[in-house]
Formats: structure tokens, sequence, C-alpha cells
């Protein structure tokens, strides 16, 4: 486990057509197919890992209960062969999430440096690459050389998503350590955000701020509404000061001023209207996990329709993209999932969140008799998950909003053990 | 007794997750080498001229056949590239309709329509026309002159009909 997460974020092949993205699917299946062998093999001694009890406690059955939806979804589908895929998937990372859950009840808190150093070398990776330094294969595109900035990850915007949420653990990391460690965390966190920065990921920013602003809300609430002014002024004078940042943020109010939406979410408005209009036309069991791009073609035509304005700022910008993905996993999880599963994907969200506010923690554990958390030397560590679990899921919530997080093995692997990690040791 | 069972079931459990491994990571990581290699062939067959391009689609396609376990919609429109280098567009039209069944493309549309118009089906190719454009109409231009008008109107149609349509959509389509 510890070297899958270590290893996922680096893997990438030099000499494949997908030099990113599958070497890091085939590592993560091989991986999961080892350990679920490795558990099949030493039945019965592996299912004591888990407790009867355990199986009604939140953090579990929430995951259950997504995968369960997954499979009813699948068996519905509109194209059973992509579900079933996709099923499985959903079905290894559920895995991956119970055992980093389990198996981190008895690591301490230096456990998190097996995502923080990959996102550390992606992070200098890709001020290397930002910098005209290349030394992946990756092709340098004359249209617009900034795309070839992908760390080992693929292009900025996996970068900068995969960054944010190593970026707040690192902050966190510092709240929670004192001495040494806390200027080496510190450090880490400086070196993750000017990574963030490099990579020119609005969202990433947009998330990293709201997650920053959780950090300091869960703290206390007054400090963060005293902080919430000068905080939005320095962003202001920072994208004055940060020219790639000036013109994009420039370009985006151009966009809304002149009322061309589709150019202002960079041509993401049609794939969302694609996918709520899958959701309203299978509004209970969703048109089938993993095939939102099998019926993209047919609802972007309908879509475009619909909506003729549409079509003229896809004539102006001359190219039109075939999205496999919504470019919105909270649009994509309702559109392929349905209502349940969506609620389900909240209520997922909900529970981590909880885990920062120990009053309703408490609350939800004397509802479903999940467990106090288990004593520990280091009390930081308790520090540490109650500081990161809500900053967590407002960076999450938010860069789904207009990313896909879900769908990609490095983001949804990172999010998924910082999410084990703090809901297990807030007690689970 | 137990414990032979327990190794029999060891055994199968190896025997099994070697299996998934290889169908799930070692076929995968090879078709993505080898995608790249072939289609950076196909494309300097495509771009030669005469016989070389020829010898090159050729050797292309045998070693392609060869590796049947590579069926991706890429892997499609490299058999069909090379197909149509050497003349065989019936066959190429087969290959695009097999790439689109992996997932509808407006370049895919746009090839096959290419393929059906050299095929000298000009109703298949304009059907195949005005799919590309309902997704691109950036692409007007590079449909052939003598089919122009006739998918434009067809689309503008098209259109009009779809956004009067119910908004149930068929997902069978």
């Amino acid at each position: 486990m510890a070297l899958l997460v270590l290893a996922i974020p680096l893997m990438f092949s030099p000499s494949g057509k997908d030099l990113f993205n599958l070497p890091k699917d085939i590592l993560f299946r091989a991986g999961m197919i080892a350990i679920a062998a490795i558990l099949v093999m030493a039945w019965p001694s592996s299912a004591s890992l888990f407790s009867r009890r355990d199986w009604r406690k939140p953090s579990v059955a929430i995951a259950l209960g997504a995968l369960a939806w997954t499979a009813v979804a699948a068996v519905f589908s509109s194209d059973r062969g992509i579900s079933a895929v996709s099923l499985a998937t959903t079905a290894a990372l559920t895995l991956f999430y119970l055992l980093t859950l389990r198996l981190a009840v008895r690591q301490e808190l230096q456990a998190i440096w097996l995502l923080l150093v990959p996102a550390i070398l992606n992070a200098l990776m890709v001020m290397m690459q930002e910098s005209g330094l290349q030394p992946l294969n990756v092709e340098r595109l004359s249209y617009d050389p900034h795309l070839s900035t992908t760390g080992f990850l693929g292009n900025p915007n996996v970068a900068g998503a995969f960054l944010t949420g190593p970026a707040l653990a690192a902050v966190a990391l510092a709240v929670a350590t004192r001495g040494r460690r806390r200027y080496v965390a510190l450090a880490t966190a400086a070196v993750l955000l000017v990574g963030i920065l490099a990579s020119r990921t609005l969202t990433s920013l947009l998330a990293y701020g709201t997650g920053m602003a959780a950090m300091v809300a869960v703290s206390s609430w007054r400090m963060a509404l005293k902080l919430a002014a000068p905080a939005l002024i320095a962003a202001v004078i920072f994208i004055n000061l940060y020219a790639p940042l000036r013109y994009r943020v420039r370009s985006l109010i151009h966009s809304a001023r002149t009322g061309e939406y589709n150019l202002l979410l960079t041509n993401r408005l049609t794939p969302f209207l694609a996918a709520g209009t899958m959701a309203a036309d299978h509004p209970l069991l969703g048109i089938g996990p993993g095939t939102f791009g099998h019926h993209y073609f047919d609802y972007k035509i309908l879509a475009e329709a619909r909506h003729p304005g549409l079509v003229t700022d896809i004539q102006r910008s001359s190219w039109s993209f075939s999205f496999s993905e919504v470019h919105n996993d909270h649009l994509e999880v309702l559109a392929e999932t349905g209502l349940p599963g969506y609620l389900l994907f909240l209520g997922a969200l909900f529970i981590l969140a909880a885990g920062s506010l120990p009053e309703l923690d408490q609350r939800l554990r004397v509802l479903t008799g999940a467990d106090p958390p288990v004593p520990s030397g280091d009390s930081r560590r308790l520090h540490f998950a109650r500081i990161l679990a809500l900053p967590l899921v407002a960076s999450f919530f938010v860069l789904a909003l207009a990313q896909f997080p879900l769908q990609l093995i490095s983001t949804a692997t990172a999010y998924l053990f910082l999410a084990a990690l703090c809901r297990s040791w807030c007690g689970w | 007794m137990v414990k032979a069972a327990r190794v029999v079931a060891s055994a199968a459990v190896i025997v099994y997750s070697a299996w998934l491994g290889y169908r799930l990571c070692v076929v995968p990581y090879r078709c993505n080498l080898e995608e790249k290699r072939i289609e950076g062939l196909t494309v300097e067959s495509m771009q030669s001229s005469g016989a070389s391009s020829v010898v090159r689609a050729r050797q292309n396609l045998e070693e392609l056949d060869s590796r049947t376990s590579c069926a991706d919609q890429n892997i499609f429109m490299i058999r069909a590239a090379n197909l149509r280098t050497l003349g065989r567009i019936d066959e190429s039209i087969v290959m695009y309709k097999s790439a689109l069944a992996e997932e509808k493309r407006p370049e895919v549309y746009f090839q096959l329509g290419m393929a059906e118009f050299a095929a000298g089906q000009r109703n298949a190719a304009v059907d195949s026309f005005v799919q590309t454009l309902l997704f691109q109409p950036s692409l007007e231009m590079e449909v052939p002159a003598e089919l122009r008008s006739e998918v434009r109107g067809k689309v503008e149609s098209e259109r009009a009909l779809r956004a009067a349509s119910s908004p149930k959509m068929r997902t069978d389509i």
C-alpha cells in the first residue's frame, strides 16, 4: 500500500503513447490485484482486519454503500461493458480506502510523508518545466508551451489538482508539529504552493484558497472573519503582480462581460449541459458508471441544438473538444449514477468533514456505535486530522466543480489516502 | 486434507491473479508502446508516396495483425488509415465503423465519410459528414465541395429537428 501511494504519482512511461495516465492505471491495477490476492490467500486471518462492528461505522458503511450503488447502476447501465470496468476501478479504490483506513490506526504522523514526497517531486518537476527545462519526453506544443508543464502527471490541470490536497496536508502538518519538523513542513507547504502557482490552474488555486479558509475557520471563526478581507486584498494584489494569472483572470472577466459563458468556463459549459441532460433523462440510476464519454456525442449535439449560443463560441474558436469526462465530478457522478449516487457522494464528504467538528463527530459516533480515536503516543496525529478533514473536503468540493479528480488515479488515490488518514486518526 | 485444499486454493488464486495481471496490466502496457510506434510509422507511410508508402502500410498491417489483443479505437483508426493507403477502401470503412462502435467522435465520422465518398457511397458519405458537422461545424470546408451544400442543408434541418425533439434522449442510438 505504501509503495502504491509513493509510486503512483511518479509513474510514467517515456516511450508509450499515453505517457502518464495509463501507466498509473496499470500500476494501480497491478498493486490492487496483488493485494486482493494476498487478502484472499490469507483468509480467514485477513477477515479479522475488520470486525463485524466495523461494517456499521459511517466511514466504512458510506464507502460500501457507494460501491453497492455503483454496482446497481452498472447492472442497469446503458453500456454494461464500460460500466463493468468502471465498477472494477471503484471496487479497487474502495479496497484501497478501507485498507488505508484500517492500517492507519497504528501508523504515526510520519505516514503522511508517503504522499508528500512524491508531491514535492511533482511540484519541482512542474517548476522546472514551467521555466523551460524538459527532462521528460513531453512534446513541446508551439501554440501553447504551458501545456508541456505536466509534472509526472499529464497536464497542468492534473498537476495542479494533484498538488492541492498534499499542499493543504503540509500546512496542517506545520500547524500540528513543533520545532524542526514544523520548519520542514512549512518548507514543504511552500514548495507545493509554488508548484500549484506554476501550474497556473485557477480551479486548484481556488480549491487551495477555500481549503486554507476552512482551515482557519476550523481553528477560529472569529479569526477567519478577521482575516477574510486582508486575504482577499492580498489575493488581488498577487494576481495583479503574477502576469500569467493576471492575463488569465482578465480574459475570464472579458468573457463574463461579453456574455461568452462557454469561453468563461473554458468550453466546459457544453459538457456541463450534456451531463445535466443525461441526469434529467436518468434521474434514478444514471446513464451508467463510466459511460459519459460514450454518450457525449449525441448529448452535445442536443445541448447545442437547444442552446445555439454554444455553437457560436465553438465556431469562433474553430475547434471542439470531444469530452470523455464532464470536467465536473458533481455532474459526472449525478449523470452516471443518478441522484442516489450523488447523495452518497455528498454523504461521504459530510462524514469526512465531521472529523473537524468534534461535537458532530461525537453525535455520529453515538448514533452508529463507532469507535473513539485510538490513543496514540503522538497526540499531534489527532490534531492534524482535525485540522485537515474539513479543509480537505472543502478543497475537493471546489476542485470537483471544474475538474475530475475522481476519474484520475493519481488525484483519486491522493485524496482517498488523505481522507482515510483523517478519518482513521479522528476515530472511525 | 484441509492443508492440501488450502494449497490448491492458493495456487488457483495465484494463477487467476497472474492471468488478471497479464490481461489488465501487461497487455495494455505493451499496446501502449506498440500503438505509439505503429502510429508513427503510419504517419510516415501516409506522408511518403508511391511504392514505399504501400510497402510500409502493408508492413504496418502485418504488425497489427500479429497483435490482435490491442483493439482500441486508435488501433482501428490506424488500421483503417493503412488500409486506405493500400486502396482497400471497403475494409477501411469496416474499421472506421468498428472505431465508432467504441466511441462516437467527429474525426472518425469525418474519415468514414471520406472513405465512403472514395468508395462511391454518396448517401452514406453525406450521412457521415452530417454527423461530423453536427459535432464540429468548423470542419465544413474540409467536406468535399460537391457534397458541401447538401450536407449543410441536412445539418441545419437536423439541428432544428433535435432542438424541437422530446427532451428524453434515446441512449441506444
